[in-house]
């Protein structure tokens, strides 16, 4: 934390480079992350003025938050400060599009609902569909890393990112990767940014691979009278010559939310096949053979299956991150998904669920019972148990002893010595990612 | 002859049999795919991840390098120990551990190699996707060194998308895990980082990739063209209409000449250019993707476009194709692969720029390339028995990495920098991108210790690589 006078002198350096605007109790309460209420918010207009202004804040020995829409704050450990936060709202250009080449380089500001739509007057799209809100912007995805359906048939970001352009804490703009979809020259580091929660550096310009619109799309529903039983549907599916484009297991309650109306204690697969009509057509006929043991399935129609789509992003993005709930994302061998949910899906006070087969499973409930502690140890055990871990994404405000994160994927002594690297005065975000780092 | 302490100190080890240290023993691993040499104190074939640790933590107190070591097919001197050290070639370490039907994952050691772990799995109608024209020898330890590609890695990815976790020994001998078989797991993506990192930031001594199933069905197309710029716009035409093929792979009249000549693929060798297309998946809608891609090849001004009738048909077309290197025997004595990567949208200008080059230099050169990811394969075709042409083959390679440079493109699509194009690295990045790239170095090798004289530039580096002895050992 800067002192007072230290904070006006920043304040003022700041103002020479960027949009500085300094925030008092109330201006500064939509920008408070957990309760860590920030005094400066400096809105740099170009890449150039984001570095000078990142590494003055550096200087100062200032905490930063980097800020895309704030649609994600709450993920993570409540910071150790808050000094200033940088916004990317007024880096929101699309640099380069080449819709021949199928890559588009944008700025960390634009948002993503934005992109799709620049894309889409192409016919093409960027094939990422997280459960986010409208505000979600580039910069702030690949922070938090979160992933939709399509990633099933595309990956996620890790696949999809082929270049950086990254503001250091030690005032420099730096590269990585480029703009061809195949580069071996030098590390991987746009790696390094993906999930890292902006500990490493702030995303100022991002290239990415884009795809055609598919010709054709369909959606299929299956109910099951367990989560298990849909998954060895949707495994027997992944084993086969099929490439479906979604493949999502929903509890009754999530399949509510979608507009679907399925018996309690009953699960949903829903499926999606993508491509030129032909194919698509032979997906949903072998979608309805691999699933003989169903309760009941259908194809949806064309217009109610897109609203099921559109309806099951916006209220998975609300409810992740609404406030009172406490929602966990598992990260499971795919094939576990489905032991998985039948054993979650009775903990707390009806809970929603709701998973995809590549292994991401998501578990939410408001919780007013300040049982979001035990909960989420539970929680953990059981996705340790079968070979994953559990992130807790959002808890109400006042629960005690949580650990967001839990154990690492990697060691820590590891990470510690690259945030060393790259962040050696400890200015982004610190204490919110893995290990305190 | 009698071993040396630290050799001595080896053997203890991983015992006799997995230690060479006699001159014409450590002749044979002077030398990997590229064309420079380098020859270690010591190579060691260890057999368990344990005996690697046990060698990285005599290394580290010996303050020895350490250079792994796969198949030896890297064609950037990946797998030279520059500056000396121990060799570890990890070619015994080959099991494939587990193969999970279930979670579509198998996890594997560094020596297998990459054929075989397709051929492995093969009755379950699965395969691990990247595939170099190296695959028969390369192994997957080598793939995640150099994030190797291949030509079906245009719609389903090279392989930093199909490794999805890692055991690594560290620099200091550690034995850490990266990731496993759950996607996103907490903490920064080092198995992302790994791969491609070219084995200077630890040893990866087990592998989790993804395995995919093999497509039901494949058409295989040979469209040609009179000229290699329509070839080049017939690709960014069929990208530009929304389909993104298997695989696209161009060869020019010199490829095909040499092609033809080994295996008679049946490539009209009086052709300007040859495109290969494949297209894969359900049976459903190929046929009519195909006649797409014809039609387009048509009018990009193809002279004629053939459709493989079947399998051996198909066999034959990629025959040619993956044997492109091996083939230009037939018309030099040696050649020189560049591997350079540009945006697909600027191949007709780049390729242009390319024959120019060898105009300039008085050099045959001929290419076969992944057309559909702008990955280029200039191969300079050159007598290393004729004082200097070496060098000057070497100048027209870096010249052919400007232009990469000057359209937007980059060093490397899939053969890694290795030694081979550290001296450009500078060209490519500023001092402040190579900056944020070194520190992963620096956090995760403090010590220099794994494959030094890799990647980065070195000051006043000179062309002709001399190993530098590793003083006061007695190896």
């Amino acid at each position: 934390m800067v002192q007072a006078q230290d904070l006006e002198r920043l304040a003022e350096q700041l103002s020479g480079v960027a949009e500085t605007t300094r925030l008092d109790e109330a201006t500064a309460a939509p920008w408070t992350v957990r309760g860590a209420r920030p005094r400066l918010l400096c809105a740099p207009a170009s890449a150039e003025a984001a570095t000078r202004a990142l590494a003055l804040c550096a200087e100062a020995g200032a905490q930063v938050i980097p800020w895309g829409g704030g649609s994600q704050q709450r993920l993570g450990a409540p910071p150790r400060g808050a000094d200033v936060v940088l916004v990317t709202r007024a880096l929101a250009a699309l640099v380069e599009y080449e819709p021949a080449n199928l890559t588009a380089t944008v700025q960390a500001g634009m948002r993503l609902a934005e992109l799709q739509r620049l894309l889409g007057e192409r016919g093409q799209r960027l094939p990422y569909d997280p459960p986010v809100a409208e505000t979600a912007t580039i910069g702030g995805l690949l922070a938090t890393n979160p992933s939709g359906p399509l990633r099933l048939r595309v990956g996620g970001l890790r696949d999809l990112v082929i270049g950086t352009r990254v503001a250091t804490p030690r005032g420099t703009l730096a590269k990585a990767g480029g703009r061809v979809v195949k580069n071996v020259t030098g590390y991987d580091v746009n790696k390094l940014y993906i999930g890292a929660l902006g500990t490493l550096g702030l995303l100022v310009e991002v290239t990415l691979k884009v795809a055609p619109r598919p010709a054709t799309e369909a959606t299929w529903l299956g109910i099951f009278d367990s989560a298990d039983a849909a998954t060895a549907v949707a495994g027997q599916v992944l084993r086969s010559v099929l490439q479906p484009s979604a493949l999502e297991l929903l509890n009754a309650r999530a399949a509510a939310l979608c507009g679907l109306a399925v018996p309690e204690g009953r699960w949903a697969l829903l499926a999606r096949a993508s491509g030129f009509r032909p194919a698509v057509e032979r997906h949903l006929r072998e979608f309805s053979a691999a699933a003989q043991d169903a309760e009941r399935q259908e194809e949806l129609p064309a217009e109610q299956g897109d609203a099921v789509w559109s309806a099951y992003a916006s209220w998975a993005a609300a409810r992740r991150w609404a406030p009172g709930h406490l929602t966990c994302r598992l990260a499971l061998p795919p094939a576990t998904v489905g032991q998985a949910g039948d054993r979650v899906a009775t903990l707390g006070v009806e809970p929603v669920v709701w998973a995809q087969a590549t292994g991401a499973a998501f578990w939410s409930v408001a919780d007013d019972t300040a049982q979001a502690s035990a909960l989420s140890a539970e929680l953990r055990g059981l996705a340790t148990t079968l070979g994953g871990a559990a992130i807790v994404e959002n808890w109400p405000d006042g629960t005690p002893d949580l650990d967001p994160w839990g154990p690492s994927g990697v060691p820590l002594e590891l990470m510690r010595a690259l945030k060393e690297q790259y962040d050696p005065r400890g200015t982004l975000n610190l204490g919110r990612y893995v290990g305190g780092i | 002859m009698q071993p040396g302490p630290f050799v001595r100190e080896l053997i203890d080890l991983v015992g006799e049999r997995n230690v060479l240290w006699r001159d014409y023993d450590l002749l044979l691993y002077e030398y990997d795919g590229s064309v420079d040499k380098a020859r270690p104190q010591a190579v060691v074939t260890p057999e368990t991840t344990e005996q690697v640790a046990a060698v990285m933590r005599a290394c580290d107190r010996a303050q020895v390098p350490v250079t792994a070591r796969g198949g030896g097919t890297g064609l950037s001197g990946g797998a030279l120990p520059v500056e000396g050290g121990v060799l570890l070639a990890l070619v015994k370490m080959d099991r494939l551990l587990d193969v999970d039907l279930d979670n579509l994952r198998a996890v594997v050691e560094p020596g297998l190699v990459n054929l075989q772990l397709s051929q492995a799995i093969a009755n379950h109608q699965l395969y691990f996707v990247p595939d170099p024209s190296s695959q028969k020898a390369c192994t997957i330890g080598g793939n995640v060194g150099e994030n190797a590609g291949g030509p079906h890695t245009l719609l389903y990815g090279v392989t930093t998308n199909h490794v999805l976790g890692l055991e690594v020994v560290t620099p200091r001998g550690e034995v850490v895990q990266f990731g496993g078989k759950a996607l996103d797991l907490p903490g920064y993506d080092l198995t992302g980082v790994f791969v491609g990192s070219e084995g200077t930031i630890g040893v990866a001594t087990k592998v989790v990739v993804r395995l995919v199933p093999m497509a039901e069905a494949v058409r295989t197309l040979l469209a040609v063209f009179a000229t290699i710029e329509e070839a080049s716009a017939a690709v960014s035409d069929i990208i530009g209409h929304g389909i993104v093929p298997a695989a696209m792979e161009i060869m020019d009249q010199l490829a095909i000449k040499a092609v033809e000549a080994a295996y008679h693929a049946g490539y009209p060798e009086d052709a300007g250019a040859v495109l290969l297309v494949e297209v894969d998946g359900l049976r459903e809608g190929l046929d009519e993707q195909a006649s797409d891609i014809e039609a387009i090849a048509y009018r990009q001004g193809a002279r004629s476009v053939r459709l493989a009738a079947n399998a051996k048909e198909r066999e034959l077309l990629w025959a040619g194709r993956k044997g492109a290197f091996g083939a230009m025997g037939r018309l030099s004595p040696d050649y020189y692969v560049v591997d350079g990567v540009v945006p697909r949208s600027t191949l007709p200008k780049v390729l242009a720029e390319v024959g120019e080059v060898g105009r300039r230099y008085d050099l045959a050169i001929a290419n076969v390339f992944h057309a559909g990811d702008g990955n280029l394969h200039p191969l300079v075709l050159f007598d290393a028995d004729k004082p200097g042409e070496l060098e000057r083959v070497k100048e027209a390679g870096a010249e052919l990495m400007r232009i990469c440079l000057r359209h937007g493109g980059t060093l490397s699509g899939e053969h890694g920098i290795g030694v081979e194009k550290r001296h450009l690295m500078s060209e490519a990045f500023d001092e402040c991108d190579l900056e944020q790239m070194m520190r992963v170095k620096k956090a995760l090798d403090p010590d220099g210790r794994c494959n030094p004289g890799k990647i980065f530039p070195t000051p006043g580096q000179c062309a002709e690589i001399i190993p530098h002895p590793v003083h006061g050992l007695g190896w």
